[in-house]
């Protein structure tokens, strides 16, 4: 599915903007940083943009139809616009999007936007708020963690990971968050297994180390995507899309139980220890023509430690038991085979809001084009994304590369 | 805006039936005349068939521990609550599941398959919360992890 997109559609030029810890910029104002530096990286005038799309609305900024208030703010007319959101993660999934729109004549050049400030609210009521069941879950008023801690819990239970395995995740993130001049939990300094497991419990078995930070303050990214041959003609560094893979499965934690069958690959049913993410990334993988070991540089999501457990396995890297010992191996590092969260991840880098997952992207344009702010991995060719929304609810995949 | 003091659940005329059985200490669950499921969270039609001829069934309000955490941090600082609590998901014996607060003499004891016995807690005169409580009467289903 979606084979003869491979290739057919190039990111042309990318934005990023970051807020320094003791800095509050809103949402818009960074989007509009950003894409001011992606307009001039691309070489492109503002009304050569005839599409523009949008992560989900920021939490920082909670107004319907944000893809068009950002269009009105900055006088772009768009003949294709619409807020992407499978949960945050339609950041991620608006690089199909775009892909889809300007490979068949509905855009020109898509202006891809995601920006939040966290630090302008208080992200812990504002996101449980949105994320827990309103009717079912929230009025016994469970923080994220609790919520993501009931997977953490099975997983335990069923494939023995501990808690040194989820420690192992935190150690990796916070070696390449050092490095990093945004990351959030860039000052703490390198951390230990024993520091992680010795951090105050948020909500068993999740600790202060397995959760990610919010922050920084605020952070916004834009790419453009174009054709591939209108790519060839604007610049001299296009990152093609190659590969694209997405799955929902629920919404609510405790819905997801009610998920009783179905034939895609989520293992035995009902479960909340699969995720859409093995089936999202075969699509991505079959689109690109590619397996897990062409992939050179990682970003997965990362809001809790084994959130990127169970993305190395079922995007193919290794299995759920050997998670633990696949990472501490150094796999994951900055001398490994699979250099995974090179800004530090969700966990470490931090989360500004529903933007973590365009960091992401942004990260993996960085890496591809030699220009990582942080640590840069040498010399990377195939880039993966992974970006989870809502309660381990939506996964989205993109594969990226320097050649066609 | 004062912050309200309880976190109203979002309810609709489609689960109204629900939250006015807790009132009268009753947990209700809803089966599908045509396609015979078992439906929860209470809803408009079947999930599994679409179909919206639902009807209202009681439970024993019995089950085991499906999964749990102990939440040490308040969702609202101003007020905090009993923490740690325990949050989990509760599978009932009827074939469903639902996510509950959990008491238990001993919190640090709480086990996945432990057996618990469904309570109501009046929280306000116009709300009632199902929660669970160990049931010390039923020895544990015994099940051993699928791996490792």
């Amino acid at each position: 599915m979606g084979e003869h997109l491979r290739g057919k559609a190039a990111i042309v030029g990318f934005g990023d903007s970051y807020c320094k810890p003791d800095e509050r910029r809103t949402a818009m104002r960074m989007a509009i940083e950003a894409t001011r530096a992606a307009l001039n990286d691309a070489g492109l005038e503002k009304n050569d943009i005839d599409g523009v799309l949008v992560g989900r609305v920021p939490s920082s900024d909670i107004r319907p139809q944000w893809n068009n208030i950002f269009c009105a703010y900055t006088k772009i007319t768009p003949r294709y616009s619409s807020e992407i959101t499978v949960h945050a993660a339609g950041a991620n999934a608006m690089l199909k999007h775009a892909a889809l729109a300007v490979t068949n004549g509905v855009a020109r050049f898509v202006l891809c936007v995601s920006a939040d400030a966290g630090g302008l609210i208080d992200p812990r009521v504002v996101t449980a708020g949105m994320d827990a069941d309103p009717e079912f879950e929230q009025p016994y008023e469970p923080i994220i963690p609790a919520i993501y801690a009931q997977v953490a819990c099975r997983l335990m239970h069923e494939y023995g990971i501990t808690e040194e395995d989820f420690a192992a995740v935190s150690v990796e993130c916070q070696d390449w968050a050092i490095h990093h001049p945004y990351a959030a939990k860039a000052y703490k300094g390198p951390v230990s297994v024993e520091e992680v497991l010795a951090s105050p419990m948020i909500a068993s078995p999740l600790r202060m180390w397995n959760c990610a930070i919010w922050g920084p303050p605020g952070t916004a990214g834009v790419v453009i995507v174009a054709s591939a041959e209108d790519a060839k003609k604007l610049t001299k560094k296009p990152l093609y899309l190659q590969g694209f893979g997405e799955l929902a499965t629920h919404e609510y934690i405790t819905d997801r139980m009610a998920l009783r069958s179905s034939d895609l690959p989520l293992g035995p049913l009902p479960s909340i220890t699969s995720t859409g993410a093995r089936a999202a990334g075969a699509a991505a993988y079959k689109m690109a023509g590619i397996g897990p070991k062409d992939i050179d540089v990682l970003q997965t999501g990362s809001n809790f430690s084994h959130s990127e457990l169970m993305a190395l396995s079922e995007l193919g890297f290794t299995t759920l038991e050997d998670a633990g010992d696949y990472i501490r191996s150094g796999a994951t590092g900055q001398k490994g085979e699979l250099p995974t969260n090179t800004n530090g991840g969700w966990l470490s880098f931090g989360q500004p809001g529903v933007s973590c997952v365009m960091d992401s992207v942004i990260e993996t344009v960085r890496q591809l084009r030699g220009e990582a702010l942080g640590k840069q991995v040498v010399d990377p060719q195939i880039g993966m994304v992974h970006a989870l929304g809502g309660m381990m609810a939506c996964q989205s995949v993109a594969i990226l590369s320097n050649s066609t | 805006m004062a912050e309200p003091d309880i976190s109203y659940p979002l309810w609709s005329i489609d689960t109204q039936h629900y939250w006015e059985s807790c009132k009268r200490e009753e947990l209700v669950y809803q089966t599908c005349d045509d396609c015979e499921s078992t439906v929860f969270h209470p809803r408009a039609a079947c999930p599994y068939c679409l179909s919206d001829r639902l009807t209202w069934r009681p439970s024993a309000g019995r089950g085991s521990i499906y999964s749990f955490t102990l939440q040490h941090v308040p969702l609202h600082r101003e007020r905090p609550g009993q923490l740690p609590r325990a949050l989990g998901i509760i599978k009932l014996d009827e074939g469903y599941h639902m996510f509950a607060q959990i008491d238990a003499s001993d919190l640090e004891a709480l086990h996945i398959d432990q057996r618990v016995q469904v309570y109501f807690d009046r929280v306000a005169a116009d709300l009632v919360l199902p929660k669970f409580r160990v049931a010390d009467d039923e020895p544990s289903a015994t099940s051993s992890p699928k791996k490792g």
